[in-house]
């Protein structure tokens, strides 16, 4: 168990600049995920940590020692690849056996084999010692590059995007598994994605990332509930956000004008009278019946359990939880709503 | 920290340089200098700069014939090859039948057949006493031969196709089973007839492929050496044989050299039409699905198809069945032979006509095959390397030079660099294992390159996080995954060095007699029955390495294909 360090990381490709200026840190035993849509650099973020990219600038420390400079093969960092990258002339023992065989730690033959046994019991592939990668489904392969990447016992484990090849079902079934498995052990882990309900599910914290910088560093429910800033409000979730002016404080919130009409929302950035900002608030924060607020109806969706309503408030686009298909307008009030800086 | 850092990188850089200035470094040596030596020899005279002997050499009658006759029986060879192996093709795309793998495996054993098997298959095949005669003769009665194809330009031509027809069939069939069925079909919906819709749709799509294949055709046919040498003689010599004749019977050098200058010329304008055809056929398109086959033979139609797959089977398959033929029933002194040829080329007595003993023939054939094969596979595996870790157009033209220098001129610089010190005081057999090396390292960069730029980045990186350092990386994941693409390639270059005759006509000296040297030797004096027990040797190793190449490459793709 380490606690990993990232100060500062910059990283450009050509004229491309991937990453520009992150810093995060990862305590020993939490598993800490990079969120962002693709291209946003959560990658290469990665790969600098495991020394298959070199960063520009910045540091990168484990446990205190700075690992700049290291070759991959000197980092004590284990692994998984987007497409597990599993070897494809050994069997699924001799891959998971592979870092004891040829890496850092080696173990002797009889050690090696009771090693790669304990391994795949672990990731439920008992029995499968002997088959080729392309015989294996592909949950199985994951599971193999989970067991390989552990194995050698890195003190940070990365996972890049481990599960995007597979099918919904699976998807959900396996990181189940997978976070369980990764708290079980206590293994400090930094997983990319950019599937929102996987980083919620899987992280202890979700780093957001966009373009190149880091948005918010939270835990999922103060990330879903307390966004800073309106690209993390949107990339969670759903998200109604409208420009409005502060008018002046109320208590610890603010009074706004927005649509037309003026309510108190509470503020996650430092604002002053007469600021512009946004007002925001989720589908389901919004209490259907009476209220300030009238929104003309465009179109219904039905999703099982609710209906979701798109429409418009004094012109700007809002989306409403209905337990019915709306007959006409629909009045609300705002049970919760924050201010987002512009 | 920063410091360490910079270091670090300068000597990653520094190491990449080193490996990609390692094969280049060799190259410069071994094939720019005594390129460089013979090629500006023809420009020089008496220590002095001069195009003289270019001037007179261009006015000299002999040598505008040996470039007109160059041209001309590319040209028609390059005709008569796309004639003959358009439809077979067409044959192998649009039909399915039983041994359709083994027939695309022979469309690739021409590229290894030696050259020189196939001169003495059609002296036995189609000589006036051959016998495609003898059996015509027999079925009508005929005095006398009625088919003289043999000792004119048509022989030449017809040994040239046969050859080069299957790299017609080859690009074809790979330009067209690539091409989306929902094309023609597009065509059939909007109302157009399935001839009117190969001849807008299909044809203007397989052009590209076709301009590729004839204009690699017409320059190996340019350079073709062993079979003009041994069907055309001095009347029908093109300009490889003339630089040879100059170089080996007159040892006339400068003007051989000179020759050889010109002929670079013309090919490098060929070379540079070939890259452009090639540019033309870069794109694959996007196909919904594989192109549609017909179960073969079906309809009555494919009566004319059963009729031209056995004229085709007939000049094809007739030369390499009379060779073999030909060592198991030539009488071996009057009596039926059982396996005496085999054993007489297994002698070890000095034979008068090849000029060495037949097993000492065998034997330094192998060792240049075997010494060539380890330093065209060590440099292969060099300059797939070093256009790894420096992937630029410039560095590839310069490691790929050698493709574009006939045999005989790279043979002939060789020559020359083997005369002087400090290379004088290696054996000259050291000469053939290096022009050999030089000849065939661009086809294991051909047959590895790709393979190992295919290999996903990811596996070494993977192997470099669990803690194997970069080197240790290359052994456990790269070699093992390259392994079977080294096997092909040594099979290969082996293949080719065995069968290789212009070079070592060039190269050879006293006992350095090569097998398809000897063959030659065996079949200008007419020894029919030896040349063909050595001749089938090399035919059967041939077939060896194609099938070892078609078994390897299915397995190979079905084990990684996915993975």
């Amino acid at each position: 168990m380490a606690r990993l360090e990232v100060e500062n990381l910059k990283k450009r490709f050509g004229p491309v600049v991937a990453v520009a200026g992150v810093s995060f840190a990862v305590e020993a035993g939490e598993i800490l995920v990079l969120l962002g849509p693709s291209g946003c650099g959560k990658t290469t973020v990665l790969r600098c940590v495991a020394g298959l990219e070199q960063p520009e600038a910045g540091d990168i420390r484990l446990d205190g020692r700075s690992l700049l400079g290291l070759p991959p093969e000197r980092r004590d960092v284990g692994m998984v690849f987007q497409n597990y990258a599993l070897f494809p002339h050994l069997s699924v023992a001799a891959n998971v056996a592979y870092g004891l065989r040829h890496g850092r730690r080696r173990l002797p033959r009889r050690e090696r084999q009771a090693r790669v046994a304990e391994l795949l019991a672990l990731v439920g592939l008992s029995g499968y010692e002997r088959r080729r990668p392309h015989e294996l489904s592909e949950g199985q392969k994951q599971r193999v590059a989970l067991a390989r990447a552990l194995a050698v016992e890195p003190k940070v484990l990365l996972l890049d995007e481990p599960l995007s090849a597979l099918d919904a079902a699976l998807r959900q079934e396996l990181r189940r598994e997978l976070r369980h498995l990764l708290k079980g052990k206590g293994i400090t882990a930094v997983y990319v994605t950019h599937d929102q309900e996987e980083a919620l599910v899987l992280g202890d914290r979700v780093a957001v990332m966009r373009e190149g910088r880091l948005e918010q560093v939270d835990v999922p429910q103060a990330l879903y509930e307390r966004p800073r800033t309106p690209f993390v409000a949107q990339f969670l979730g759903r998200a109604n956000l409208w420009p409005a002016r502060v008018l002046g404080r109320e208590g610890a919130a603010f009074r706004v004008a927005v649509a037309g009409t003026e309510v108190v929302a509470e503020p996650v950035a430092p604002l002053a009278e007469g600021d512009e900002a946004f007002l925001f608030f989720r589908p389901e924060w919004a209490e259907l019946g009476a209220g300030p607020f009238r929104a003309e109806v465009e179109g219904a969706e039905y999703l099982g359990d609710r209906w979701e309503v798109r429409g418009t408030v004094q012109g700007l686009p809002v989306v409403l939880h209905a337990p019915a298909p709306p007959q006409g307008p629909l009045a609300f009030r705002l049970r919760r709503a924050l201010l987002l800086g512009a | 920290m920063a410091a360490a850092f910079a270091r670090r990188l300068k000597r990653r850089r520094g190491a990449s340089l080193f490996l990609a200035g390692l094969p280049l470094a060799f190259l410069a040596l071994a094939f720019f200098l005594p390129l460089g030596n013979v090629l500006l020899w023809g420009l020089r005279e008496e220590g002095r700069w001069t195009l003289a002997r270019l001037g007179p050499l261009l006015a000299d009658p002999y040598v505008r014939h040996l470039f007109a006759f160059t041209a001309l029986q590319a040209l028609l060879s390059t005709l008569l090859s796309l004639a003959l192996g358009f439809p077979l093709g067409w044959f192998l795309t649009r039909y399915r039948f039983p041994g359709k793998g083994l027939l695309r495996a022979f469309t690739l054993a021409p590229f290894v057949l030696p050259p020189i098997t196939v001169a003495l298959g059609f002296f036995l095949f189609f000589g006036h006493a051959g016998y495609l005669n003898a059996a015509l003769r027999r079925v009508f009665g005929l005095a006398e031969p009625p088919l003289r194809v043999l000792y004119s330009l048509w022989g030449i031509v017809l040994a040239h196709a046969f050859y080069n027809a299957p790299v017609f069939a080859r690009f074809v069939h790979a330009a067209w089973s690539s091409l989306d069925p929902a094309l023609e079909e597009a065509g059939a919906v909007l109302g157009v007839s399935r001839p009117r819709a190969f001849l807008t749709v299909t044809l203007p799509l397989l052009l590209p492929a076709l301009f590729s294949a004839a204009a690699l055709v017409f320059v190996l046919c340019f350079l073709s050496f062993a079979i003009p040498l041994s069907l055309g003689g001095a009347r029908y010599a093109t300009v490889e044989v003339g630089i040879y004749q100059y170089a080996r019977v007159h040892l006339d050098f400068p003007r051989a050299a000179a020759l050889g200058l010109l002929q670079i010329l013309v090919t490098l304008a060929l070379a540079y039409f070939y890259v452009r055809a090639g540019g033309f056929w870069g794109g694959r398109q996007a196909r919904s699905r594989p192109l549609p086959t017909q179960p073969f033979p079906s309809r009555p139609a494919h009566l004319l198809w059963i009729l031209w797959l056995l004229g085709s089977a007939v000049l094809f398959l007739g030369p390499m069945a009379a060779v073999v033929a030909d060592a198991f029933s030539r009488p071996w002194a009057g009596r039926p032979p059982g396996l005496a040829w085999y054993r007489a080329i297994f002698s070890p007595e000095q034979n008068p006509f090849i000029g060495t003993s037949p097993l000492g023939s065998l034997q330094v054939s192998l060792e240049v095959a075997g010494l060539s094969t380890l330093l065209a596979l060590l440099l292969g595996v060099g300059v797939s390397a070093a256009l790894r870790v420096l992937p630029s157009r410039a560095l590839e033209v310069l490691l790929m030079a050698p493709m574009a220098v006939s045999s005989v001129v790279l043979g002939l610089a060789l020559l020359l660099a083997f005369r002087q010190p400090p290379l004088s005081r290696l054996p000259e057999k050291y000469a053939l294992v290096l022009a050999h090396a030089l000849l065939f390292y661009p086809f294991v960069v051909r047959i590895v390159r790709p393979i190992w730029e295919g290999l996903t980045p990811a596996w070494v990186e993977a192997a470099r996080t669990l803690g194997a350092g970069r080197f240790r990386a290359f052994l456990t994941v790269e070699a093992p995954l390259l392994s079977q693409a080294l096997l092909v390639a040594g099979a290969f270059s082996l293949a080719l060095s065995l069968g290789e005759m212009t070079a070592a006509a060039m190269l050879s000296q006293g006992e350095l007699v090569t097998l398809p040297l000897a063959i030659y030797r065996f079949l200008s004096a007419r020894r029919f029955g030896a040349a063909s027990a050595m001749a089938s040797l090399l035919i059967g190793i041939t077939v060896a390495a194609v099938a070892l190449w078609e078994w390897l490459g299915e397995r190979t793709l079905r084990a990684y294909g996915q993975a």
